[in-house]
């Protein structure tokens, strides 16, 4: 279902900017991939998240 | 934690000019270190971590942590030999035949550092056996890498916990180990997350990008070009006859721009975003409830996002 909920918001810029803004209910995904989800979106932009450990 | 990565780096060198005799193996090793100390010594930091976590207080952890980083060094070396990938490199600039040897004397030399950490026998023994064994899964996890044969999710995300995480779990383990510790499961745990977190945020990045290392031209099977390559709507379907052989690398030479926007509108990126931070999220999870209190957490955060050069 994840990969599913993904391949819709990426169609749709209107779900996209409304789970962006926490507003779009997301069905049918484990609690840990929503809050996965959700901080992917947030933090699209945010360049101090860096966990890298190789080049 | 200031003076970790310059005191993991003397022991680094120290080694190397006491049992590299020969002049010009001692002469290459030690202009890859600097590379490498230039880059990144995010493994000895920690090791170095786990030690002071366990409650070790001695300085031999810092020759510890220089027999991890050796380790790292040369498997670096031998991968990049293997892509060839990283033209910069200065084992890259050199004839494969040097770089070929001085990865494995390196080899040799971090298990050889590694015995010489401690003056415990029981503990010696301990940390060569658990070195090996990571060391051998790495070996299996990085020979599937390159057979490049993965088939689906699972057997992609297994590959990465041999290729990737075992080397994460070795360099906190050591840590563990020398400290008078046997192997601890739930740093095992935590360990394995973050590596996969790791790879699978380098396998984003190693999507987008348009040289040697885009796993996209090199047709690497990833997480995230497997779910690309399911997701193709008729526009994109050049992407899955480049990778079947149909288009040439000059066929799609052109392409970039058509490419990232197929990444962006299948959800390819985002999906390979959000399954990294899954990872991360039981990551930090996991290190929570292992270590309630105590500086650690944000000691090993900050290992995490030092910028690798």
């Amino acid at each position: 279902m994840l990969k599913e909920t993904i391949r819709q918001l990426a169609s749709s810029t209107e779900k996209l900017s409304m789970a962006m803004g926490g507003q779009l209910q997301v069905a049918g995904i484990s609690a840990a991939e929503k809050k996965a989800l959700l901080d992917s979106l947030s933090n699209k932009n945010d360049k101090n998240i860096a966990y890298a450990m190789w080049g | 934690m200031n003076d970790w990565i310059p005191l993991i780096g003397q022991q680094m060198r120290e080694q190397v000019s006491c049992w590299f005799t020969a002049e010009p193996l001692a002469r290459f090793s030690e202009r890859y270190i600097e590379e490498k100390l230039r880059e990144s010594v995010k493994f000895g930091q920690l090791t170095v971590l786990h030690y002071r976590m366990f409650g070790g207080a001695g300085h031999e952890v810092y020759k510890a942590a220089a027999a991890v980083e050796l380790f790292i060094l040369a498997s670096d070396i031998l991968d990049d030999l293997q892509d060839r990938d990283a033209p910069d490199k200065p084992w890259m600039q050199a004839p494969d035949a040097v770089s070929l040897h001085v990865a494995c004397s390196l080899l040799t030399l971090s298990q050889q550092v590694m015995l010489n950490s401690t003056g415990d026998d029981r503990i010696r023994i301990g940390l060569l056996e658990m070195m090996n064994r990571q060391l051998l899964q790495a070996a299996n996890g990085q020979m599937l890498d390159l057979m490049n044969d993965a088939y689906d999710e699972q057997e992609y995300i297994d590959t990465v916990k041999q290729k990737s995480a075992a080397l994460l779990i070795f360099a906190c383990q050591t840590g563990v180990l020398l400290a008078g510790h046997p192997w601890n499961e739930g740093v095992e745990e935590y360990a394995m997350e973050i590596g996969i977190a790791a790879q699978l945020k380098n396998d984003v990045r190693d999507m987008l990008r348009w040289d040697d290392k885009s796993d996209f031209l090199q047709k690497k099977k990833t997480l995230i070009t497997l779910f690309l390559l399911e997701s193709l709507a008729e526009e994109d379907l050049w992407i899955k006859d480049y990778y079947e052989g149909r288009l040439s690398k000059d066929d799609i030479a052109d392409k970039q721009d058509c490419f990232v926007q197929a990444c962006e509108r299948t959800g390819a990126s985002l999906y390979g975003s959000v399954m990294s931070r899954m990872h991360y999220n039981r990551f930090v999870e996991l290190l929570e409830s292992f270590q309630e209190e105590g500086p650690w957490k944000d000691m090993f955060l900050h290992i995490l996002r030092q910028e690798i050069a």
